[in-house]
């Protein structure tokens, strides 16, 4: 299970994923063009914050930069593949052993149990469940004793962490998340972040996060923040107070 | 639990709910097939005591229907199944799972279910076709004692023709969940798209043109083969509608659900809103409903079309003051004419013989039809008989070896004068010439020959008619002395035409059944649709809908669902039944079964609120659970 680990050629010129003006837009009776024109990379074993307004744009960067979604216009490289011209299937294998992704509303499947929903990422790979993985994994989320649940019988918290053990089962190279402590008290979450930039930083993920919470912000090595489908700023190593401060910047 | 078997179990038994209705209509399903199957493979079988040509002939034009019927509901009723699982489909997407094994995964469980719901339904099917047998020798298809044939064919072929549509209505189902980007997928699964895609318009136009042009088929295909043509215009039709579903709804109820002012009630104005937002839901409803109208109406209003048609042929053929019937043997015959007061006397003499109609190298059964040589005196006067000779003259038929035959058969075997029949009297295969072709078929038969003809062949007549001018009224009377049937010519006409009593039971039998499944499947595809709708009942509870608003909610929209099904059916069954009628009465008031096309009218507003507003008050009272973090 180490091959990711071990394969992947540690260079720090090449990004974990990067995007070339990138637009997107979303057909409908009046078209909605959430993205327009993103260029970013996102540098391997970093921890990049994406911030903005409602509206900004940022999950649908989050879909698109994680082969999700298609782009209406630009390309998004994963790896070393550019993902514009695959096929869906080969994109969608491609996600299955290079992305991880916690989804804001969880997405975990009703009538599977806890462990059945997270090791469905490798049972759709046709891959073997590694125990240990599996029982670390639970462990330090602080599932043990819930894996025989139904995601109907698990707190909004305890959900949410279900959700970050299925994304970091299959030990992907990058782990996007969608507000992975929206729905976490102030400790919980600070215990999730941890352990999501401890895993990146054993796995040499690349890990990738929209937030609303400037303390979580804070917590990563670089912040972009959105406004309107367009990257409007960018912090690197950045404080509590630098954050809060550019985020009431972008309300006014 | 794991592999991909493993997700399909626990799939199927996360939603048993569902495919238990579904899993019922499949084996519904199975069921009427097989019993199709016995009927058919019992008359190509032609075992001692059964009349192979008729059973086939029987079993062949209730398939056609049958069959149309029963893939149609099947697949609406996949297809609803499914509908309940597009946002577990999408999500699958989302955590990895490739398109081929959303599609894999979608037909192991609809294998599952198909596999064993329909042998299930099958076996009932064989025993269902045995409760027909007294039916079957009423209608004199099998003799008494008659047996059907019973071997695993028609189970197997009730799964080979049901496991394959099961699962292409699956895939079809499938396919609006994996055309989309996963995150997409996601999104639309909690809504419906209004409109429909290009192959899909395209298909409904295509649909509705060969609808129309089916329905109009009578007025260049002449006879019973026209009526059956329009017939399945009815079809074509409903699944036309269907195809264009979404578009038809949201004209329909676009304006609709705009249009109540602030007087109109919540419920009103939030049926409206729903059934527009669910056109694709609706439309799948819709479906079966529709069909039950018009399988029914259209079925009862062809056979009326042709009996009525055989009527006037009849009466317009029969020249003579009276009909005579039941001189069974030629002694007889001599002592009728014999009778004193009788100006003329023209014997119509019946002889049982089979018909070539097909060259092909298949079984007997359905290559050989079963019909009666109809003998005439070749100069029998046009005031007498006037069969309404259009080719050829009847005056030919004087010449051994030789046969006028209608107009409809000439169609069907594509016949001209001069051309062969190849026919088969008492087992033994001749030739006749074809000397004529005339119109009025439907009343008189399709084969008429001379007297002459009919005794080289070595033919058995088995019944013989008289047509009788009486100069003497008492004559009348006389014909009655000697225990003969004595009509006028509308009287025998009458008569003849209700005279298959016991076929027609045994038509409408079939047709009952048929109609019992097509509820079946309605009603299942209500329930399940409204089952489907837990999660949205209890959003709009949450939001302050009372229960009882809820209800009345569903009722609005049931009453809507079924008058939309009503206006397709009928809208459907309009240009088969104008065409029918136009083909084989001509240009005038078309025969509509009216009391079958009222029955099946309420029965399909009826099963509409029953079932849906059954399953809404169910799935109100309900408390929720289980679907928090789904």
């Amino acid at each position: 299970m180490d091959i990711h680990t071990t394969t992947l050629p540690r260079t720090t010129t090449q990004p974990a994923v990067r995007l070339v003006d990138v637009h997107k837009t979303y057909a409908g009776a009046t078209p909605v063009a959430a993205l327009r024109g993103v260029t970013l990379d996102l540098g391997r074993g970093t921890v990049t914050a994406i911030m903005g307004q409602s509206g900004s744009g940022k999950s649908t960067l989050l879909n698109v930069a994680a082969g999700l979604d298609q782009p209406t216009r630009g390309r998004v490289v994963i790896g070393d593949q550019d993902t514009a011209g695959l096929s869906p299937d080969r994109l969608t294998r491609l996600r299955r052993e290079q992305v991880g992704f916690v989804f804001q509303s969880y997405n975990l499947i009703g009538h599977l149990d806890v462990r059945a929903n997270i090791e469905l990422p490798l049972v759709l790979g046709g891959r073997s469940t590694d125990e240990a993985w599996l029982a670390e994994l639970v462990g330090s989320l602080g599932l043990t004793g819930l894996t025989g649940r139904l995601p109907g019988e698990l707190s909004g918290g305890q959900a949410q962490r279900v959700a970050i053990a299925r994304a970091l089962v299959t030990r992907p190279t990058v782990v996007f998340a969608d507000e992975p402590t929206g729905a976490l008290d102030s400790r919980t979450g600070a215990q999730v972040l941890e352990l999501l930039r401890d895993t990146a930083r054993r796995l040499d993920q690349t890990v990738v996060l929209v937030t609303h919470d400037s303390v979580v912000a804070a917590a990563a090595e670089r912040v972009v923040l959105l406004a309107d489908g367009l990257v409007v700023d960018e912090l690197l190593a950045p404080t509590v107070e630098q954050v809060t401060a550019r985020m009431l910047g972008l309300g006014r | 639990m794991t592999g991909p078997w493993g997700l399909a179990l626990s799939g199927a038994r996360a939603h048993r709910a569902g495919l238990s209705g579904t899993a019922l209509v499949l084996a519904a399903a199975g069921a009427v097939v097989s019993m199709v199957g016995v009927l058919l493979e019992s008359g190509l079988r032609a075992a001692p005591g059964v009349d192979g040509g008729l059973l086939t002939a029987l079993a062949s034009s209730y398939a056609g229907t049958a069959l149309v019927v029963v893939l149609l509901v099947t697949a609406t009723t996949v297809t609803l199944a499914l509908r309940g699982r597009r946002r577990e489909l999408a999500l699958l997407r989302t955590v990895g799972a490739t398109r081929g094994q959303v599609r894999q995964q979608v037909s192991r469980e609809v294998l599952l279910v198909a596999g064993v719901a329909v042998p299930l339904g099958a076996l009932p099917g064989v025993l269902l076709a045995r409760r027909l047998v007294p039916l079957l020798v009423d209608a004199g298809v099998l003799a008494p004692g008659g047996e059907l044939a019973i071997s695993p064919l028609p189970a197997l072929g009730a799964v080979a023709l049901l496991l394959p549509t099961a699962l292409l209505a699956g895939r079809l189902a499938a396919r609006e969940t994996l055309r989309s980007s996963p995150t997409e997928a996601v999104r639309d699964s909690a809504h419906e798209a209004p409109g429909i895609g290009g192959v899909r318009r395209w298909l409904a136009v295509a649909g509705a043109v060969a609808g129309l042009a089916a329905a109009f088929s009578p007025l260049v295909v002449p006879g019973t083969i026209g009526a059956a043509s329009a017939a399945t215009s009815a079809f074509l039709l409903v699944a036309a509608a269907c195809l264009a579903g979404p578009l038809l709804v949201a004209a329909t109820f676009g304006r609709a659900s705009r249009l109540p002012g602030a007087r109109t009630g919540a419920p009103t104005r939030l049926a409206l809103h729903n059934l527009r937002g669910y056109s694709r839901r609706l439309t799948t409803v819709v479906v079966p409903l529709a069909l039950a109208l018009a399988t029914g109406t259209i079925q009862t209003s062809v056979d009326r079309s042709v009996a009525e048609a055989a009527g006037q042929q009849l009466t317009a053929a029969l020249g003579a003051d009276l009909v005579v019937t039941g001189a069974t043997t030629p002694d007889r015959v001599r002592e009728a004419t014999a009778l004193p007061g009788l100006a003329r006397v023209v014997p119509l003499t019946d002889t049982p013989a089979e018909v070539r109609t097909d060259s092909d190298d298949l079984p007997d059964g359905l290559v050989w039809e079963r019909t009666s040589l109809r003998a005439v005196p070749a100069d029998v006067p046009r005031d007498v008989l006037d069969p309404g000779v259009t080719e050829g003259s009847l005056a030919a038929l004087a010449e051994p070896g030789t046969v006028a035959v209608s107009s409809d058969a000439a169609f069907e075997l594509g016949l001209d004068l001069g051309d062969a029949v190849p026919v088969r009297v008492e087992g033994a295969e001749h030739r006749l010439d074809v000397v004529a072709v005339y119109d009025r078929g439907l009343g008189l038969g399709d084969y008429l020959t001379d007297t002459s003809t009919v005794a080289a062949l070595g033919g058995a007549p088995a019944a013989t008619t008289l047509l009788v001018d009486a100069d003497d009224p008492a004559a009348t009377g006389a014909l009655r002395g000697l225990e003969l049937g004595v009509a006028t010519a509308e009287g025998y006409a009458a008569s003849v035409v209700s005279a298959d009593a016991a076929l027609q039971r045994l038509s409408t039998v079939l047709l009952l059944a048929l109609l019992v499944f097509v509820g079946l499947g309605a009603a299942t595809a209500l329930v399940l649709s409204t089952a489907g709708r837990r999660a949205e009942l209890a959003l709009l509870h949450r939001t302050g809908a009372t229960r009882r608003q809820l209800v009345r909610m569903t009722l609005v929209e049931s009453v809507l669902t079924g008058l939309l099904a009503w206006v397709i059916g009928t809208a459907a069954v309009v240009p088969a039944v104008v065409g029918v009628s136009a083909g084989l009465l001509g240009w005038h008031l078309p025969v509509v079964d009216l009391p079958t096309y009222a029955l099946l009218s309420g029965a399909v507003l009826v099963t509409s609120v029953a079932a849906t507003v059954g399953a809404a008050t169910w799935a109100v009272r309900l408390p929720r659970g289980r679907t928090a973090a789904a």
